[in-house]
């Protein structure tokens, strides 16, 4: 790849476009000669000016995303035309384009740029949209199944670009005189060196998401009182009202930055203090990418599995709400999710992100809590903090998340991630793990029950056909079986969601065709899922716990 | 205030009419109800007959009741009740001419049973259970007066003092839906499953497969049951944890303060807690080791039912949908707009 043009598209939001930094870093890393040109938001950009392994950045206003990007609408390829035209970066030829955007429109526009290889979301040669590379499909697949990914985005977007997983640190690099500057501000402000600064970012862009302001106050006194810290808020300007309220309730002395802070200082503010206690946003992966240790709050719509920080010694508190995070796009607009993580909990989580002594475990009933660290296959992983006690939320999380965890192991393996089954933890009780197994087992054998019918359907028709006289009739009965079949997939219910996506995005690659083409690309993909599935179940051979000795 | 109740011939939606009307009676509402199941056994044998001119003449004596009690009653408001026959799209105008404000409680899955087409649009109040894309849908069939609320329970329909019969581990009770067949089948643990035309489904945890139970017999079941299972009802026979409405059932198990397991609502979140009131699930396998585990855990049991049980006594009873009605209706009289009685609601939005 040396020498070679690298064109990554990343029109998407502030925390996305910094969980993206560590697969370019590692991609200049692997391929020094070559040039890396981006193409982002601009509000979002300021933070990644300059920085040495992206050589080229394409920055365009929100406005303008606003205007050309999301779902098909009326007119929407007239204006991505005129858009590319403006574009003079977009009009070069490319060795690799990287299409990292979920939309409609940026599938469009990684359709019409010229590049040797596609990868990511991009428009065929028939117009149609389709998902290149496991990596890529397996991100669009979890999309609508995030409770059952325990991948971090981080990993997703260096699997998408092709580079070999290791850990990444320093991807956000500051300028030390404007962190000397920030250092400085923040010790006029009262947040005096010698003590623990702990950052509270009390925003987030759905009111649902935002752990209520009284909790971040009482939050505020337990670390005075408990470990004689000093509270500073971060927010943007749009952020005031909830500094205000803050301010309102708070009975002891806390520094006010909300409002005062551009956003391309945030990362030299966030080195200057010990932690950050935030909601799932851009300015926690932005204080994660700065090296700062990070607790965060996972409730509403957020899920940690795959937009927890990046990095190890990380932790996250995810609601352990039966309903989170929230099903469909429906969200309630009081949450009792919130209310299930106290204060008290996440003075725990700030404790074990410090590695204070006495960080007390237990009583977190409405949360889990999780701690990140790196796998030897170079992906991070979060693992659960025991410590809910005997009670039926503690049990949920306990069950959801070793379902994920071996989920997690077969797609791994699909992955190509060297140490899949490393993910299966001893811990795990062993009844419960041969019970969540033969879930899978089940689930497995109804997917290879319909493929080996629809393979063997597929075969006849293709038979008929190679007839003199093929028998139309029969033709058109065995398709309506396929058919069936198809609906029946759709109906599957179990612990194979991901697998259920992976099939429609497969069957979306299917050419548009007739029969009895039709018949050998469905015959094709049919092989290629039962592959998959066997591939799952050696998995679950492996991991399957041997039978007690008598 | 006069409130009409107008209830259903037959089927789960009569007893929601005299709950309702109860309700209003309960906070001083002068009211009545027209209990339209003193017909049901004719409706039966006229289907059974399917005789056209006798369907027909049935059909004329229930519009003569239903203006009978209207002439006698000179109500303020009439509440129709789900498959009341208040649907008559010749009479409704003439009621609203005479100054008659109409409301509807549309209290089934618009999904499945689509009626509300037709009547939606003539009534000044119409009550779901349904929230979006239902109230787009009631827009578009020029209904923009739709209004959500939710089920309720009646502590004052009869519930038998003692428990008697054996205890029950698992318990199911309600009709075969497709989804209930597909699931209840995969049941690994003891269960004991009751209601009408489950004996055609190959379950051998059927107890009661051939007739339909009895209020008086479910409850009896829900207080012996250690865990009641209430698996909602749905058309495709895979679809758990992701409906909207919330069933009478739930409310009901909740009221008598009997334990179930539910499958994760959209609506349920504003009603119940999910975790510690009135646990709910989201997929079949975390049902299945729920039951387990609630099975081990009897003081959790006994709480979470007693706490949901403290909530529906503060909220969730037919008491308090008469309020929100007669609220609503008052608002009307004072001349409050739409809007704003819109408004007041959004604490039910989401």
């Amino acid at each position: 790849m040396n020498g070679k043009s690298i064109l990554i598209i990343h029109l998407s939001r502030l925390g996305d476009t910094i969980q993206s930094l560590p697969a370019v870093k590692l991609l200049k890393e692997d391929n020094p000669g070559c040039c890396i040109t981006y193409m982002g938001i601009r509000d979002f950009c300021v933070l990644i000016e300059g920085i040495p392994w992206i050589d080229r950045l394409i920055t365009i206003p929100w406005r303008t995303v606003r205007e050309i990007m999301g779902e098909r609408k009326e007119g929407q390829t007239e204006i991505l035309d005129r858009f590319m035209e403006k574009v003079p970066e977009l009009g070069e030829r490319y060795d690799l384009l990287i299409n990292l955007t979920h939309d409609w429109s940026s599938s469009y526009l990684s359709g019409k740029i010229d590049a040797a290889e596609k990868k990511g979301r991009v428009f065929s040669e028939n117009n149609e949209i389709v998902v290149s590379g496991n990596w890529g499909k397996y991100l669009f697949a979890v999309a609508r199944n995030r409770r059952d990914n325990l991948l971090n985005l981080v990993d997703l977007y260096m699997g998408m670009t092709g580079v070999r997983h290791r850990p990444v640190v320093d991807f956000l690099p500051t300028d030390p005189e404007l962190e000397l500057r920030c250092r400085t501000r923040l010790m006029e402000m009262g947040a005096d060196t010698g003590r623990l600064i702990i950052g509270f970012h009390l925003g987030a862009n759905m009111a649902s998401r935002r752990w209520p302001v009284e909790n971040f106050v009482r939050l505020g006194k337990d670390l005075v009182d408990g470990l004689d810290a000093r509270i500073v808020l971060f927010g943007s300007p749009g952020e005031r009202e909830l500094a205000e309220d803050f301010g309102r309730i708070a009975a002891f002395p806390f520094v006010d930055l909300v409002g005062g802070t551009p956003l391309a200082e945030l990362p030299s503010f966030f080195r200057g203090i010990d932690l950050l206690v935030s909601n799932d946003t851009g300015p926690m992966h932005i204080a994660a990418a700065a090296g700062t240790k990070v607790v965060g709050i996972f409730m509403s719509v957020a899920f940690f599995g795959i937009t927890g920080p990046y990095g190890d010694g990380h932790i996250v508190i995810q609601s352990a709400y039966p309903c989170c995070p929230c099903i469909d796009t429906t969200v309630c607009a009081n949450p009792l999710c919130g209310e299930g993580i106290t204060p008290g909990t996440v003075f725990q989580g700030v404790q074990m992100a410090l590695d204070r002594e006495g960080a007390d475990s237990t009583h977190h009933d409405g949360a889990a809590l999780y701690r990140s660290s790196f796998r030897d296959d170079g992906t991070m992983r979060y693992e659960p903090i025991d410590g809910g006690g005997d009670r039926f939320l503690p049990w949920l999380a306990s069950f959801t998340h070793a379902q994920a965890t071996i989920g997690q192991a077969l797609w791994n393996r699909w992955l190509d991630i060297a140490d899949s089954t490393s993910l299966v933890g001893d811990e795990e009780s062993e009844g419960q793990r041969i019970d969540i197994v033969a879930d899978f087992q089940n689930a497995c054998r109804s997917y290879t029950e319909i493929y080996t019918r629809g393979i063997r359907t597929c075969r006849t028709i293709l038979a008929e056909f190679s007839k003199r006289n093929p028998d139309g009739g029969s033709i058109r009965k065995l398709a309506d079986q396929l058919s069936r079949g198809e609906e029946e997939i759709r109906d599957l219910e179990g612990p194979l969601p991901i697998l259920k996506e992976m099939h429609e995005l497969c069957m979306s690659e299917t050419e548009v065709c007739n029969f009895p083409k039709l018949a050998r690309e469905f015959l094709k993909t049919y092989e290629t899922m039962t592959g998959t599935i066997r591939s799952f179940e050696e998995t679950l051979r492996e991991i399957t716990p041997a039978p007690a000795r008598p | 205030m006069r409130i009409l109740v107008v209830g259903a011939v037959l089927g789960g939606t009569v007893p929601i009419g005299r709950s309702i009307y109860r309700g209003f009676q309960e906070i001083g509402i002068e009211s009545d109800l027209l209990d339209f199941s003193v017909l049901e056994d004719e409706f039966r044998e006229l289907w059974a007959a399917q005789d056209e001119q006798r369907s027909y003449r049935f059909h004329i004596r229930k519009k003569v009741m239903l203006l009978e009690r209207i002439t006698s009653f000179l109500p303020d408001a009439i509440l129709g009740i789900a498959q009341s026959p208040l649907g008559d799209t010749a009479i409704l105008p003439e009621l609203k001419k005479a100054g008659i404000t109409l409301c509807y409680w549309f209290t089934e899955d618009y999904r499945i049973f689509e009626y509300w087409k037709t009547i939606a649009p003539w009534f000044d109040h119409f009550f779901t259970i349904q929230q979006e894309p239902f109230r787009q849908e009631l827009k578009t069939a020029g209904c923009d007066t739709c209004r959500y609320l939710p089920m309720a329970f009646d502590p004052h329909a009869g519930h038998p003092g003692e428990t008697t019969g054996p205890e029950i581990a698992v318990s199911f009770v309600g009709a075969p839906y497709p989804n209930r067949v597909h699931f209840l089948s995969r049941f690994p643990g003891e269960l004991e499953i009751y209601g009408e035309e489950w004996s055609r489904y190959p379950n051998p945890f059927v107890a009661v497969g051939d007739r339909r139970i009895t209020e008086d017999e479910a409850r009896s079941i829900y207080r012996r049951s250690r865990i009641n299972i209430n698996l909602h009802s749905s058309a495709l026979p895979r679809e758990l944890g992701k409906g909207d409405f919330v069933n009478p059932r739930t409310f009901e198990l909740a009221g008598m303060g009997c334990f179930q397991l539910t499958d994760m609502r959209r609506l349920l979140p504003l009603h119940f807690d999910p975790a510690r009131e009135v646990p709910a699930l989201s997929g079949w396998e975390e049902m299945t080791k729920a039951a387990e585990y609630f099975l081990a855990h009897e003081r959790e049991r006994a709480e979470m039912a007693e706490k949901a049980r403290a909530r529906v006594f503060r909220e969730h009873t037919y008491r308090h949908r008469a309020e929100e009605i007669v609220a609503l209706l008052e608002a009307d009289h004072r001349g409050i707009s739409s809007t704003d009685q819109r408004m007041a609601g959004a604490t039910y939005e989401r």
